[in-house]
């Protein structure tokens, strides 16, 4: 008798989204429909009374699909919204990496600012666009979802937890600060600015050859 | 028992909710205490019934969560919020407050 009404349910559910929120209204109705077939049962209807009398308790459910469908574009919209929000976010960040180093060529050649006031300012330029860029990432899901579907959920599910991503990106993350302060080290005690950059080229292939290493391993 | 239907559809929130007042329940559970409570003369189909939960969860009137059952397909249960406590006394109000004037408009009329 369990599959003649879940056989029922998924006929009516035949055209709503195959979302985990449909999915769920299934469960509930069909565990709902069981009770109410078990109840007509015990007052001693017959199989086919209690059948019929439970199909036809569940009425119309077109309205209950549409609320799904109406759900999926209220999160579809709140979705672009954020994708914009976080792509402006981004395009100024950017913007700001590129301004510091106009402003620092525009400070030192044109306006003769000294070097490390100069050099200061296109620093908190920089600060503030990773800052922009960490708030940005941090305060975001990592994947968005198309839809409510379980597929969805598992890419969203998967690009989370991936476990190798987390670790590159820490390495990642770890070598470039570690570069960097290398880099104002060298620079500040031997003050040897003027050939010091050499380091971040070489930064960029250690980091290479660290990711290389981690993918051979595995 | 359809003209009744009517009137009582737009007062489905209000049934649920008062119902969810007494103690945390189920869907076929809360028909079958509206069924009772009306002597069998008032049921709601399923369908209504979801929707209106959909509704009432939306609203954050009421929140819902998972039964353990071990046979058979899982429950959902819903429980009344706070907030879904103070729409409900609004509603009951508001109803009292109407069914006083529709019986002085409908019943007293008709005899003057």
């Amino acid at each position: 008798m369990c599959d003649e009404l879940r056989n029922r349910v998924e006929e009516l559910f035949q055209n709503a989204p195959k979302t985990r929120r449909a999915q769920e209204l299934k469960e509930e109705l069909l565990a709902n429909l069981i009770d109410r077939y078990n109840d007509l049962i015990n007052n001693g209807k017959s199989h086919e009374e209690a059948i019929n009398s439970t199909i036809s308790g569940i009425g119309d459910v077109d309205e209950l699909i549409k609320g799904l469908q109406e759900q999926d574009v209220f999160n579809y919209e709140r979705i672009q919204n954020q994708r914009k929000k976080t792509a402006a976010v981004r395009t100024s960040a950017i913007g700001l990496y590129i301004m510091s180093v106009v402003l620092l060529i525009f400070l030192t050649s044109v306006v003769n600012v000294d070097g490390t006031i100069a050099v200061c300012i296109m620093l908190t330029m920089d600060a503030i666009a990773t800052c922009l860029i960490i708030y940005n990432s941090i305060s975001h899901p990592k994947y968005y979802k198309l839809d409510d579907s379980i597929v969805e959920e598992f890419k969203e599910w998967k690009s989370v937890n991936s476990k190798r991503n987390e670790i590159l990106k820490s390495v990642r993350s770890i070598v470039w600060t570690v570069i960097v302060a290398i880099y104002l080290l060298i620079s500040f005690v031997f003050n040897l600015w003027d050939i010091s950059w050499i380091i971040f080229i070489i930064g960029g292939a250690i980091e290479r050859i660290i990711v290389l290493f981690f993918q051979l391993k595995e | 028992m359809s003209i009744t239907s009517d009137i009582i559809r737009g007062h489905t929130e209000t049934i649920i909710l008062a119902n969810l007042c007494e103690k945390d329940s189920y869907g076929y559970e809360i028909n079958k205490a509206i069924q009772e409570k009306t002597n069998n003369q008032y049921e709601l189909k399923e369908a209504t019934l979801y929707s209106a939960f959909r509704r009432l969860e939306q609203a954050s009137l009421i929140s819902s969560y998972w039964g353990d059952e071990t046979t058979g397909a899982r429950r959902r249960y819903y429980s009344i919020t706070t907030l879904g406590r103070v729409a409900f006394e609004q509603n009951k109000n508001d109803w009292n407050e109407a069914k006083l004037l529709i019986d002085k408009l409908i019943n007293n009329s008709g005899t003057k």
